[in-house]
């Protein structure tokens, strides 16, 4: 079934370059533009520093996160609209921004996933920014990192030490670090019935990861790599309750 | 598993779909005709070529004739060839190369293979494209020792070559960059994509359960706390291609062969970065049981020594990787080594693992051998 599909949509895209159709008249191009903040500071990797709420100082060397499953929803008449096969690798290193295309409609809620859906997390497809030979790929049968930190802390005199954050789903059967995150775009004042062209500015705060609903205290866990288990689940958490918000 | 391979099919279909109507398209436009790039649909498949040196029939024949040309060397003694061999996967298995004269390095000649899926090229990074890196060797002192005006005024003088350089490129006049590209694309052409392990990545054969242990545990970073054993390769050989990070300086690491007061400079040579002390590009180790010895000045010479590197003997410095600092088998409290702790057993499935990634029929491909022994 998959494959008709594919080949159907490929056809088409063949077709379509002969053809003269406009696109739809109705359509909007959406960019996702992407800042990454250390207590409300835009930060450097390697240079940036951060003292966390719970004192140790952290100089982060990577940071990075896949977005998916991105989906437009009128909440009064449950009119969604979801972009198909859109995954998006946002790196403080690399790609902060992307846009895609969709038909315009009162839309007054945007929802995204951080992360990877079981269907393609298990799949070598490469599709959007899933490549099974990139950084993000993790161990082998449990699919993709879905948000990476590595970074140098220190607390009081203590040696250099390093946290690696790895957040993917804490086994192949489960799900249960793919989280959904929710914005209302009534309250951002963002209009996608009326304009062709709109721009969403998302903040991501690094200190939330530690911070609420769960606090992380680096210099108190036994191991400062979070890899699986309930830490992982406490950082999926965090960045999904309070990490993002659009401007 | 299953899921993997209904995937694995998919880009076959539609990438025969396409190439059957490039292939049309090429045929009239052009009698020397562009060259798809042949790998696994699992490679990463966006990677475009140079828009300024597209891989052709006669520009890759051409690189392979100068890649076997002695008469690139001062003393007409040498070639690429010579110290990146065929049948070591384009090694020399020594530690340090010789060049003319006799002239000794201080580098392990690096293998070529799927050089088209990475960034930046030498062990310190310094070249940032295949085009940059070709004609070095050429020029340097250690090694070919012929100055490039010199190189390129011997093929202009030749009763072939002005002929193959108009049939590749369309101009007689031979150039040192047309020669870099002639040699970049015959380099780029080298893929490694059919060992043991693409026939298991596409359900062809079994791997033994040493094997299947072995890659699991190179593709696992451990995870003491939760039982989670693992051997922490792939943080930096990433994915099916085991190879570095392609984001630019991403694929170099510090992966604490020396300590502080003996750390070379590496990649900080060429950024003048002191974070980037001691770090060097971590290579694909696709055919690595053919390339001993290893590191980038050799000083390894068995796939054992390397893992008991890794194992054992980390040497903690300013800037070791944050991922080989990080990672342990055991929690042992207190205790300030960088020691991974894996058993004999796992070692050895490491090891017997690494042992599928050699492609013999890429070290025997006759594409690739010495066409003038032919």
């Amino acid at each position: 079934m998959k494959k008709i599909v594919l080949i159907a949509t490929l056809l088409g895209s063949l077709w379509a370059c002969d053809s003269n159709v406009d696109p739809l008249p109705t359509s909007a191009s959406v960019t996702f533009n992407f800042t990454h903040l250390i207590n409300g500071e835009e930060f450097d990797l390697e240079n940036s520093m951060m003292e966390l709420p719970t004192g140790e100082v952290f100089t982060p060397n990577k940071f990075k996160y896949y977005i998916s499953n991105i989906t437009f929803t009128n909440t009064s008449n449950q009119e969604t609209y979801t972009l198909e096969d859109g995954y998006y690798l946002i790196d403080q290193a690399g790609q902060k921004s992307f846009s895609f295309v969709i038909p315009t409609a009162a839309y007054d809620q945007l929802s995204f996933y951080v992360g990877v859906d079981q269907e393609r997390n298990l799949s070598i497809d490469q599709v959007g920014d899933l490549d099974p030979s990139n950084d993000m790929v993790w161990n082998w049968n449990t699919g993709y990192k879905f948000l990476v930190l590595e970074g140098e802390w220190q607390y009081g005199e203590s040696v250099r030490e390093g946290l690696i954050i790895h957040i993917g789903n804490n086994d192949p059967a489960s799900t249960i670090n793919f989280r959904e995150i929710t914005f209302d775009l009534n309250q951002a004042a963002i209009d996608l019935e009326r304009n062709s062209e709109v721009n969403l500015d998302f903040e991501a705060e690094l200190s939330a990861l530690f911070d609420a609903p769960n606090e992380i205290v680096i210099h108190e866990l036994e191991n400062t790599s979070i890899m699986g288990g309930e830490w992982a689940i406490k950082v999926a958490e965090n960045y999904q309750e309070g990490m993002f918000t659009l401007k | 598993m299953h899921l993997r391979i209904v995937s694995l099919l998919m880009p076959v279909v539609i990438g025969g779909m396409v190439c059957a109507c490039q292939e049309d398209l090429e045929q009239t436009a052009t009698d020397n005709p562009i060259l798809k790039l042949e790998h696994p649909d699992y490679f990463t498949n966006d990677i475009a070529m140079p828009a300024d040196n597209p891989l052709t029939e006669k520009g890759f024949a051409l690189g392979r004739m100068l890649f076997y040309e002695n008469k690139l060397s001062l003393d007409q003694s040498l070639s690429c060839a010579s110290c990146h061999q065929q049948s070591k996967a384009f090694s020399d298995g020594l530690q340090f190369s010789r060049g003319v004269d006799g002239q000794l390095g201080d580098r392990n000649a690096m293998s070529l293979a799927n050089l088209h899926w990475t960034s930046r090229f030498f062990w310190d990074g310094r070249a940032a494209s295949l085009e940059d890196q070709a004609l070095e060797p050429i020029s340097d002192p250690r090694e070919m020792n012929l100055p490039i005006e010199e190189a390129v005024a011997r093929l202009q003088a030749d009763e072939h070559y002005p002929d193959l350089f108009q049939e590749a490129f369309g101009e007689e006049l031979i150039t040192a960059e047309l020669l870099s590209k002639a040699l970049s694309q015959f380099m780029r052409s080298l893929v490694s994509g059919d060992s043991k392990f693409d026939q298991w990545i596409k359900e062809e054969v079994e791997l033994t359960a040493e094997e299947q242990l072995g890659m699991e545990l190179f593709y696992t970073h451990p995870e003491p706390s939760l039982q989670i054993r693992g051997g922490n390769c792939g943080d930096c050989h990433l994915g099916f291609l085991t190879s570095g990070n392609r984001d630019d300086l991403l694929g170099f690491h510090n992966n604490g062969l020396d300590s502080d007061e003996n750390l070379a400079e590496g990649l900080a040579a060429v950024t003048g970065r002191s974070s980037d002390k001691g770090k060097f590009k971590a290579p694909t180790l696709r055919n690595i049981a053919l390339t001993a010895p290893y590191m980038h000045d050799g000083r390894f010479n068995s796939l054992e020594e390397v893992l008991d590197h890794y194992d054992q003997h980390v040497q903690e410095n300013s800037h070791l990787d944050l991922l080989v600092l990080e990672a342990s088998n055991e929690i042992i409290a207190g205790d300030p080594e960088v020691k991974l702790h894996l058993s004999a057993s796992e070692k050895k499935a490491i090891i017997a693992f690494l042992h599928t990634l050699t492609d013999e029929k890429f070290i025997s491909n006759p594409k690739f051998s010495n066409p003038f022994n032919q």
